[in-house]
């Protein structure tokens, strides 16, 4: 056999060969020479982007030939002092901003003459649009560097030049209200006693404090003695009290007063102690006790993102007397703004003297009952005790009860509608004073989804009776000045209550869940309003004899800033900073005295400019 | 059937093997030649690279840095540094530093022996030189142009290096 000297083998190893061979030399061709000096290129264009604006903002006008300067301040129309300190960049622009484009040219040539013998250029401003306004030379190359720099904005047609003032206020004074509200709650029955003590927590030494009122609203007997006292700290006003609603009925009577308690008051904790009867049903507080302050204050809003706090129960004792039983009852109401998480929400009811009822007819759902104790968290019921302990203390998690809005709760001990089943005394036990945790409580604590640290604002709380007559339904207009809204409430005072339903600007906001819901304070969402313009409160009585008092009130919280910012330009300082304190005050407005003003000015060369921002930006290639 | 073993021949020499042989030794020699060339790709982008890192490097002591300590003199002078703020030189800076020798200025300037450097500023004339002019026959040559500012007046800052 002779060997063959084109194998098939042969013949592909040469086509795999000339594969190779033809891929080094495509490989080879590459010039890595270029692309070297290409990335070389690029860098020096881009260092001289960045040179050309560094040096636009620093070369100052006064540094400029003395021709040059003349041309521009004659085209500006401004004297040369005034613009000596001004950066060529700011030239540029307000050469722009006064329609002297064609001296742009002039300018930047005299600088920067050297320039088109080593790179092609562009310049142009930018404004916050992100169109380009002005350009010398089109874009001619693929890849261009470009530098910027942010020149803060500028009004055309607005003088320029001159000084801006700021204001700030450090030391304020204003007047704001505090509001403690009694919440519904009884029940001492026939011939039995109720004593009812509040502590509150003033905040302002009583010689801030420019008014001062408690209003009561009482279901109690007809007699006067049926009241046996009304103590402010020790101090009687029961003769005091000015009764505006006294009406008698086959169940005693409703009455609704108030009583000056300023005299009495004083910092730090107080108490408030009343001691009522109602010999035809049960004594219990009706919706609208509340204790108004109204105090002249300094300080500055304090905002919090996560809110944490205990909302204390009125310390209740409710005694019998002879053989009509005994019990108690209380509501309360929390709110959680809409537009934060709910975290933890745990009421603690701390009941004492609780007797074991055994089975009992309730008049009022026809049925027989065996329970206690009851609890209800916005018309749910979450528990009920048989076969209480004597005293207990209870807690429950009323977290996932809990909604955005106002939140209601309603405790029965030994009592319900007409039936008081207790022995002796019946007790929910408070004293935030001596015994935080110990007392009846309500814990809320929620985060707000947005920040609400609101710095440099100064928060005013409001409080304004509905006015008018009583009536139901009952509405409320109110414009806000364009004014922020940090929190709003609506207190309620009826002498006699159903069902509540209301609404804002027509939509409604709280409707009660069950009947004799009724919270003495309602929360309304201040996204439920608008800023400026009239808004519309409408509440309405399921029941049409239970009108609304014109003592009702509305409750708002503002925030208003504590400081204005640069206006408009003025020839002098003096002007500007005159300008600015009145434009702080008329921000302030009836609500705050500035007892301190910090102003700061500045010259239009420093900060020249009011609005923007626009970019001047240079490109090379 | 066998031949008889006084007639069987031994392969020295085939075809097929020649070729083989021979397109092995090509791509070996090609592999030796690619390798070689590319290596000395890589050396020349690498030098590149460094000069213009050594450029980068003088322009910002004279565009960026004020030097160690800021007012130098030839007498406590750590760290060479021309700028009184961002792209603004310092002239005195800049006349102080032409009074040194130039191998010691090149060094101050590069921290190299191998490189030369010329340094120009210029505006509508020239303001300052520093080093020894590049030689015209010079193959590579290294030039960054950057802009300052230079006694009220904005300058072209050009810088040459060499091996």
């Amino acid at each position: 056999m002779k060997g063959m000297v084109f194998t098939y083998d042969a013949l592909i190893a040469l086509s795999f060969f000339l594969f190779f061979i033809g891929s080094i030399f495509f490989i080879y061709n590459v010039d890595y020479y270029d692309d070297v000096a290409i990335m070389m290129g690029e860098k020096r264009n881009t260092y001289l982007a960045q040179d050309i604006i560094i040096t636009l903002n620093a070369f100052k006008f006064e540094m400029l030939n003395e021709s040059i300067k003349k041309n521009i301040s004659q085209e500006l129309n401004i004297s040369d002092d005034l613009l000596n300190s001004k950066a060529i960049s700011e030239i540029l622009l307000l050469l722009w901003v006064k329609n002297k484009s064609y001296v742009i040219d002039d300018v930047f040539y005299s600088l920067y003459h050297f320039l088109p013998d080593i790179a092609q250029f562009n310049i142009s401003i930018i404004t916050s649009s992100n169109n380009v306004i002005i350009s010398n030379y089109s874009f001619e190359s693929d890849v261009v560097h470009t530098a910027y720099t942010y020149l803060t904005g500028y009004e055309e047609n607005q003088e320029p030049l001159g000084y801006v003032a700021k204001a700030f206020a450090t030391k304020i004074q204003k007047n704001t209200t505090k509001i403690y509200v009694l919440s519904p709650q009884g029940a001492a029955n026939v011939d039995g006693w109720i004593t009812i003590t509040k502590y509150f927590y003033v905040n302002s030494s009583p010689d801030n404090i420019t008014n001062a009122v408690f209003y009561l609203s009482l279901h109690k007997g007809q007699n006067t003695e049926d009241i046996d006292y009304v103590l402010i700290n020790g101090n009687d006003v029961y003769s005091s009290v000015v009764w505006l609603w006294q009406i008698d009925s086959s169940t005693g009577q409703g009455a609704f007063g108030y009583v000056d308690i300023m005299p009495y008051l004083q910092e730090g904790w107080n108490t408030l102690q009343m001691r009522f009867r109602n010999p035809w049903f049960n004594a219990h507080i009706h919706p609208g006790s509340r204790i108004e302050i109204t105090y002249s204050d300094d300080s500055f809003y304090k905002g919090r993102k996560d809110v944490e706090e205990y909302l204390y129960y009125e310390d209740i004792y409710s005694q019998e007397t002879s053989i009509y039983g005994t019990g108690a009852w209380a509501t309360m109401e929390y709110s959680i703004p809409l537009n934060s998480n709910i975290n933890n929400v745990t009421l603690h009811l701390s009941l004492r003297g609780i007797e074991n009822a055994g089975w009992w007819w309730s008049w009022d759902d026809w049925t027989w009952y065996n329970w206690d104790v009851r609890v209800y968290v916005n018309g749910n019921l979450i528990d009920e005790i048989r076969n209480p302990d004597f005293n207990m203390d209870l807690y429950y998690d009323l977290t996932p009860y809990t909604v955005p809005g106002t939140n209601y709760v309603v405790f029965y001990a030994n009592t319900y509608g007409n039936r008081f089943l207790g022995d002796d005394y019946t007790h929910v036990y408070s004293d935030p004073v001596n015994d935080p945790y110990g007392s009846t409580y309500i814990y809320v604590n929620y985060t707000y989804n947005d920040n609400p640290i609101l710095y440099g604002n100064i928060d005013i709380t409001l409080n304004e009776l509905l006015g008018g007559v009583a009536e139901n339904p009952k509405s409320y207009d109110i414009d806000f000045e364009g004014k922020s809204l940090l929190s709003t409430y609506l207190h309620i005072a009826q002498i006699f209550s159903y069902t509540i339903g209301v609404d804002v600007n027509g939509n409604e906001v709280f409707a009660s869940t069950f009947p004799r819901g009724i919270p003495s304070k309602i929360f309304i969402d201040p996204s439920h309003f608008i800023a400026s313009g009239t808004n519309t409160i409408t509440i309405e009585d399921g029941c049409s004899g239970c009108d609304y008092l014109p003592e009702s009130s509305f409750e708002y919280t503002i925030l208003i800033p504590s400081h204005v910012g640069y206006g408009n330009v003025f020839p002098s300082k003096d002007d500007a900073m005159r300008d600015a304190v009145q434009r702080l005050r008329n921000v302030l407005g009836r609500y705050v005295d500035a007892t301190e003003i910090r102003n700061e000015t500045a010259s239009i060369g420093n900060i020249p400019y009011l609005y923007g921002p626009l970019k001047l930006a240079v490109s090379v290639w | 059937m066998l031949s008889p073993i006084s007639v069987r021949k031994a392969q020295v020499f085939v075809s097929d093997f020649a070729f083989s042989a021979l397109i092995f030794l090509l791509l070996i020699g090609v592999s030796f030649y690619m390798y070689d060339s590319l290596v000395e790709r890589k050396e020349y982008v690498a030098e590149m690279q460094n000069t213009l890192s050594i450029a980068e490097d003088i322009s910002y002591k004279l565009l960026k840095h004020t030097g160690i300590p800021p007012n130098w003199n030839l007498d406590n002078l750590q760290s060479v540094g021309f700028a009184d703020e961002e792209n603004v030189l310092n002239f005195t800076k800049l006349y102080l530093f032409s009074s040194l020798p130039y191998e010691k200025g090149k060094y101050l300037l590069t921290s190299q022996e191998t490189y030369e450097v010329y340094i120009n500023i210029s505006s509508a004339n020239e303001l300052w030189s520093y080093g020894i002019r590049p030689p015209l026959n010079t193959k590579e040559i290294y030039r960054v142009n950057r802009i300052g500012i230079l006694n009220d007046s904005v300058v072209l800052i050009t810088i040459y290096l060499w091996r």
